[in-house]
């Protein structure tokens, strides 16, 4: 038993040195990129709670997506706004070293005031959290996604998100050549799909509204090897249309 | 009946690291992506209130063990005090909670395995299978309770999760906490508090072997609230350990797997391996240990007559028939069950049985010490009050059929049992 002990003592102390070892290559910033999934242009501020720190204004036009900005690992508040009315206040950390995508969807002109939510949103808030993915009417909402992902050669990671109002649950397939395999199956209106893994390469993207055999849309893409992507689901001018967002 | 000098087998420290195992066993690999995502940042004082409720728990099962010198838990304490009828419910429901508990282990095993090679759906399906296949054949086989293994065990299991915390406090960044979520406030404590308790449940699986253990009223307290202190250290610095390694997003994103994602960030392949590893064992272990002492308690509930006889049947001393229905219900929970709903479910069972062991312990604790009877009884109250509106919230349909099961048991069972004995 002593000698059992010992030994996995030995090894906490080899994975312990290991850990420590490892080459420093820290910086202190965040990424942050922001995907506007409205069809309004949004007006978004980025501001640390510690209001000396940091405040970062961009404007977004209707599907539009920011490029990643470096800022100092902070909690910060996201401040929305679209025809000057003031839509979402929202708080999230960004940590340092840490790559982030805020998503924006809903109907902005349905809001009437900050953060409005449904009842039953609140609620799932409060017993939730952080899980919290009811879908809040069509209230203008935001959803945050990691983006460091860590992946083997020859690997890509897709996730999947529904910011299509009022649009049924979808199905998403990937196909390269004859093989199809199924990325999301009755994804609904403002719930993510949590990452698989696919080997990397030229693939097909289908989406699918739940229970319809026929895509209504499709797209050819390549993934490359250790990315990670996430295909955003919205609604454009012309239509439906997907976003694919490489990290 | 035991006496002081009992000749059984069990000194304290297999006692401690049965008490301490059976808690970690399979408890934080499951409940920490739960409880970071309802409380974030206070996932840790959400462990620690659960613990109090244990702590007080631990104290009453110590009581009665040692007053009643029997081994066989709550179900036994209720029978000694004349409530017959509490105890037949009682022991139907905690029957259930194992079998939701198991289902939770079966389920983490399956997870952890799958994720170590990427597998799939299907693959992790078939790994949570196969541990309970082979677990139920191995106590069909009479090959159950190894101490030195689950000692052994118990060990790995400890150091991994506190290397793990310790990796997390070598890179103390409190933004890590609310990484990628909204901070949020302290009253969502005592909601992640009720969502996990099932992690603390494991201690009592002790009071079944209570005839094993050597000099019980002399090394049951101080060793059992030993390990339960203990426990409550390890999941407070695992909480915010892990968290440091992986941040809150990553760590509910992943909430199955929650300990391997915060070992990978830290140590690359080697930190994943030493997860599942640790991972594998321990839940592979709870399980054990919870059928084992769950068919043996089906079969003196059944010998009670508050079980149909069906569960009475023995070959080579074990009841192979109990051992069998609890491993395949566990099984097929595992498989179709959502993770929260499982956890949340045994939960709400395990506060229940603790919130009537507190109660009846009232009647025998010390005069002064009564004070620590009533902590269980109003913690756990409260917990219960809103872990029921939580599931009324994220769960409806799950906490219907609970209910509807809690339902069946206390007016059903009486019936069912009456008409299976006058048949017998």
């Amino acid at each position: 038993m002593k000698k059992v002990i010992s030994n996995i003592f030995c090894l906490l102390i080899i994975l312990f040195t290991m850990g420590c070892s490892k080459k420093s290559q820290k910086t202190d910033e965040a990424q942050l990129r922001i995907l506007n999934a409205t069809l309004d242009d949004i007006q978004v501020q980025v501001e640390s709670s510690n209001k000396d720190k940091f405040k970062h204004q961009i404007e977004i036009k209707g599907n539009g997506s920011s490029g990643y900005i470096s800022l100092p690992g902070e909690v910060y508040d996201l401040r929305i706004n679209s025809q000057q009315k003031f839509l979402l206040n929202k708080k999230a950390g960004l940590a340092p070293q840490e790559k982030y995508t805020a998503i924006i969807y809903g109907k902005p002109e349905f809001s009437s005031k900050v953060n409005e939510a449904s009842f039953t949103h609140k609620l799932h808030y409060v017993f939730e959290g952080a899980e919290n993915h009811t879908k809040n009417g069509f209230l203008p909402s935001h959803s945050l996604f990691r983006d460091k992902i860590k992946l083997k050669k020859g690997i890509s990671s897709l996730r999947a998100f529904h910011a299509a109002v009022g649009i049924s649950p979808i199905k998403i397939n990937i196909k390269a050549d004859k093989k199809s395999q199924k990325l999301t199956k009755g994804l609904a209106y403002g719930k993510p799909e949590v990452g698989k893994h696919f080997k990397a390469g030229s693939k097909k993207v289908e989406v699918y509204l739940k229970g319809s055999m026929k895509p209504i849309l499709e797209k050819d893409y390549t993934f490359k090897s250790q990315k990670a992507y996430l295909i955003v689901f919205l609604e454009k001018q012309e239509g439906l249309g997907i976003e694919i967002l490489e990290n | 009946m035991s006496d002081n000098n009992s000749s059984g087998s069990l000194g304290w420290p297999s006692v401690w690291a049965l008490a301490a195992g059976g808690m970690v066993g399979g408890g934080i690999y499951t409940a920490l992506g739960v409880v970071v995502a309802v409380a974030g940042q206070w996932a840790w004082l959400s462990f620690v209130i659960s613990g109090i409720i244990a702590c007080s728990s631990a104290y009453c099962y110590i009581v009665l063990a040692n007053k009643f010198e029997e081994s066989g838990g709550a179900f036994t304490y209720l029978r000694e005090v004349n409530k017959e009828g509490i105890a037949g419910s009682l022991s139907w429901l905690l029957l259930l909670g194992y079998v939701l508990t198991m289902a939770v282990y079966a389920f983490a095993f399956g997870h952890y395995l799958s994720y170590s090679f990427n597998g799939g759906p299907l693959i992790t399906r078939l790994c949570a299978i196969g541990i309970m296949l082979a677990l139920v054949s191995l106590n069909l086989a009479g090959v159950t309770k190894t101490k030195k293994v689950e000692i052994a065990i118990v060990s790995l299991n400890l150091l991994a999760l506190i290397g793990l915390a310790i990796l997390g406090f070598l890179q103390w960044d409190t933004l890590k906490l609310v990484s990628g979520i909204e901070p949020r406030p302290i009253w969502s404590a005592p909601i992640g508090a009720a969502s996990i308790f099932m992690a603390y449940e494991g201690f009592q699986l002790l009071t079944y072997e209570y005839d094993e253990i050597k000099k019980p009223k002399e090394i049951l307290k101080p060793t059992i609230m030993a390990a339960v202190v203990f426990v409550i250290i390890i999941y407070a610095i695992v909480a915010v350990g892990a968290v440091m390694l992986a941040g809150s997003l990553a760590i509910i994103a992943q909430k199955q797997v929650s300990l391997s994602v915060a070992a990978r960030s830290a140590l690359g392949l080697p930190g994943l391996i030493a997860m599942t590893v640790a991972a594998v064992f321990a839940t592979a272990a709870a399980i054990n240990s919870t059928l084992f002492s769950s068919a043996k308690l089906s079969k003196r509930v059944a010998d009670d007559q508050e079980l149909p006889s069906f569960f009475k049947k023995t070959k080579n001393n074990v009841p192979y028939r109990a051992v069998i229905l609890l491993g395949i219900l566990s099984t097929v929970l595992a498989v179709i069950g959502k993770l929260s709903s499982l956890v949340e479910a045994a939960s709400l069972i395990f506060l229940i049985t603790f919130g009537v062991v507190n109660i009846i312990a009232l009647k025998f604790i010390k005069k002064g010490r009564k004070w620590i009877s009533w902590v269980g009884i109003i913690f756990s109250g409260l917990v219960i009050l809103i872990l029921l509106m939580r599931l009324s919230v994220v769960a409806p349909v799950q906490l219907g059929i609970l209910l509807l099961l809690a339902l069946f048991i206390i007016l059903g069972r009486p019936v069912l049992v009456k008409k299976y004995s006058s048949n017998s």
